[in-house]
Parts: C-alpha cells; structure tokens; sequence
C-alpha cells in the first residue's frame, strides 16, 4: 500500500517544490528589482545634497559674510549700500531655489493645482523682469523684452506662468557670459501663450539634452555642480505639461539656447482632456453609475 | 449639506477624508479611483502616460508614480490596503491611427490593472478603451462613479 503512494506523494512534493522554486524566482526578480530602485534613491539624495550645499548653503553663507561686513562700523555708507544689494540679489537667488524645492515636491505628490484666471500677462511677465534685471545688470549681461500679446489677459495661472518664466530667464542669465544678452519674447495671448527665452551661453552639447530635464543633473555630472543645475528645469517641464503646453529647446554648442514654452488658453486644456481634436463643442451622453 | 466639489485636472491626485464630488474628463487619460469602503473615504488620480522613464520630475502626470501616490497618500491617511477596492476609468484610444506600441489608452489600461494586481487591489468596475472621451464624477465617500461619453457634434 505504501510503495503505491510513493509516486504519487513524490508527484505532489515535486509540484510543490516547483511552486516554491518560482516563488523564490519572483521574489529574487522582486528583490533585484528593489536593489535598482534602492540605488536610483540612494543616487539621486546624493545629488540632492550636493544641491542643497551648494544652493543653499553657499548663498548663506554669502549672506551672513556681507552682512557681518554691513555691520562693521568703519564701512562706509556707499560701501554698505552696495553690500546690501548684493544681499538681497543672493536672498532672491535662494528664495527661487527654495520654492523650486517646494514646487517640485508639490508636482511630485499631485497637488499642484492649476489656479485658473484670466491672467494680466503683461503685469507678470514685468515682474520677472524686474525682479531679475538687477543680476543680470551685475554680471554685465543685457535683458531684452518683446512683447507682443493679441490679448491683454489670458485665461491660466498666473503664479504657474510667473514660476516658468522666471526659471527660463534665471537659467539664460545663470549661462550668459558678459558682454552678452538674453532675450525674452512673450506673444500670442488669444488660443495660447508662447514664452521664449533665449540666451548667447555655451549652449547644450546634444548628448546632454535629455538630462537637463532630470532633477540635480549638472551638465558636467555631479562633481561639478553649478549655481542654477537643479530643478529649474524639470520644475519648468512639470508645470508646463500640467498647463497642457509643449516645451522645447534649441541649441547648438557655442551658439547659445533658445527655450520656448507654447501654453494653451484654458477652455482649450479641457478640449484637450476630452480628446476633442475637431469638435469645440463637448456633449455628453447621459451618465451610467459604476 | 451640500457635497463639496472638486475639478480634478490632469497629472493630479485628491484624497480627502470628507465627502466630495470630484469631476474629471478623460480621453486617453486613465482614473484610478481607490475606495476603502470601512472608512468611507476615497481618492482619485488622473495619469497620462504609464510608465515615468527618469525624464523630468517623478509626478503622477506617469501611471506608475500616479497610482503610488494616490496608495499612498490614502495609507497616510488611516485606509488600509487589504481593504481598498479600485475602479478604472479612460484609457480611450482617441487619435485612430495610433495602435499597437503607440496605443497610449491601452498603456495606461494596462499598467493600473498590473500595479492594483500587484498591490493585491481588486476592481470591482471599470469603463475603460473605446474611441470616446469620458466626464467621470466620482463621490469620495460613497466610491460612486456617474461616467457620460462624450458624443462629439460637427
């Protein structure tokens, strides 16, 4: 009786040893698979230090040195007032550093909601203008604007188009070298918006195209981590497909870059949620509940 | 009282322990909407794309950072995995002569039914595919989903 269930207990523990066999061949696939991501995590907080020193820290570091020499008596006033622009052009630096972080932790979780309202684009794009005319003036740079809007107001968020501007010019400036000019040229304003900076800089070699787009990934690797190589552009990119718009670049090594970000009005994002590539009227049949 | 309503646009996440009537409209976008039904709350993402490739920010614009978020952000919350149930929404093949690898839809489709399988997530109803838009509006606390086709006019 027992030589005959032989076969068939050895049948049974063979199916189950064979189970267990491709349980721990999909664990170990699971398994390498985590190492992957663990390393791609381990990676990019080395990069997010590397950042935060340099981005954070430095210009800290900048501003409690001239403030220590502010504060010295024998400064003259002339001497402290030019002490203190430079000051506050190291906070401005930091502060779009910080809310860079801030943005991109807010894209990264989903709740960057677009605030829809019919936008005075002139108003903001002089505000980025003037917030960074300053810097550029320092570093013997020119800032051009041409504004050209079909309509005064457009239908978007004011604070997203703000955020996308004033990173595309600080990154022109950031890579401009004196005597040179950046160029901002805003037109459109009816169906969509298209924001152009365009700088005189070393340009983007072409191998490097797709990482300018990657958080903390300087153009030279990490070890050569400038001002400005952080999240500027990914945060652009995000807040850009968030507002349905396309992003692109141009660029030739030597020859400088051209960044464009072409914006849809907002009635137009909602078409474009629907699919509806012909119609602009949008009908729906009558609900059915799941 | 009235119900709190919400648009929820693309690349986006809501989770909110109170009820709420939130609306998206999708074409090839998929929806992911997450219940746990014993604390009466759910969630909802709105994707474009599956799978994130490292290029630019990790957001749930993707469908595999879109459906972690939303898992998670309702973990965070107090909702428990074992007894989260989904419902899937879109993934409509919008433009004719995109099929195959270049089907966006059938990705989108394809990579929540992998990542809720995977997560042990059952779904318990979905409209999905098909060559029309959709306008979802779905009840947070009840895991209701009122879904229209859109029937485009010349």
């Amino acid at each position: 009786m027992n030589t005959a269930r032989t076969p068939i207990r050895l049948k049974g523990s063979q199916d189950r040893l064979q189970k267990a066999l491709k349980a721990v061949d999909a664990m170990h696939h699971q398994l390498i698979e985590l190492n992957e991501k663990l390393l791609c995590a381990e990676a990019l907080k080395t990069r997010f230090l590397a950042l935060m020193r340099n981005e954070i820290n430095n210009p800290l570091n900048d501003i409690m040195g001239l403030a220590d020499r502010i504060m010295d008596p024998l400064v003259p006033t002339e001497k402290a007032r030019h002490l203190a622009t430079l000051v506050k052009d190291e906070a401005f630096q930091l502060d779009c550093q910080i809310r860079n972080v801030f943005c991109a932790a807010e894209l990264e979780a989903g709740e960057a909601a677009a605030c829809l309202a019919r936008v005075d684009v002139e108003s903001v794009v002089r505000d980025v203008m003037d917030s960074f005319r300053p810097s550029a003036e320092a570093k013997g740079l020119e800032v051009t604007l041409h504004l050209d809007l079909g309509n005064p107001s457009f239908l978007s968020d004011g604070e997203m188009l703000h955020h996308i501007l004033a990173n595309l010019v600080a990154n022109a400036i950031q890579f401009s070298d004196p005597p040179g000019t950046v160029v901002v040229r805003v037109t459109g304003g009816v169906d969509r918006l298209f924001l152009e900076v365009a700088d005189q800089g070393p340009g983007i070699p072409e191998s490097n195209l797709k990482e300018i787009f990657e958080p903390f990934h300087p153009h030279g690797g990490i070890y050569k981590v400038q001002r400005g190589q952080g999240l500027g552009l990914p945060v652009v990119k995000a807040l850009v497909d968030l507002l349905y718009g396309e992003l692109k670049v141009e660029t030739e090594p030597g020859q400088g870059s051209r960044f464009l970000a072409s914006l849809p009005s907002a009635p137009a994002v909602d078409e474009m949620g629907a699919a509806a590539t012909d119609d602009n009227i949008l009908i729906f049949d009558e609900p059915q509940a799941f | 009282m009235t119900v709190r309503t919400h648009y929820l646009f693309p690349c986006m996440v809501f989770t909110h322990r109170q009820e709420h009537l939130v609306t998206t409209v999708l074409g090839s976008c998929v929806a992911v909407c997450l219940q746990d039904s014993a604390m009466g709350m759910g969630g909802i993402n709105h994707y474009m794309l599956a799978l994130w490739n490292g290029d630019g920010l990790p957001t749930p614009k993707y469908g595999n950072i879109a459906i972690e978020t939303l898992v998670r952000s309702m973990l965070d919350q107090g909702c428990t995995q074992n007894r989260m149930s989904a419902k899937i929404f879109g993934g409509a093949n919008v433009i004719q002569a995109c099929r195959g690898h270049f089907n966006v839809g059938g990705r989108n489709i394809d990579i929540a039914r992998e990542l809720l399988g995977q997560k042990g997530i059952p779904i318990t109803a979905e409209d999905v595919g098909g060559d029309f838009g959709r306008r979802i509006i779905y009840n947070t606390n009840t895991g209701l989903v009122l879904v229209s086709r859109l029937k485009p006019i010349s």
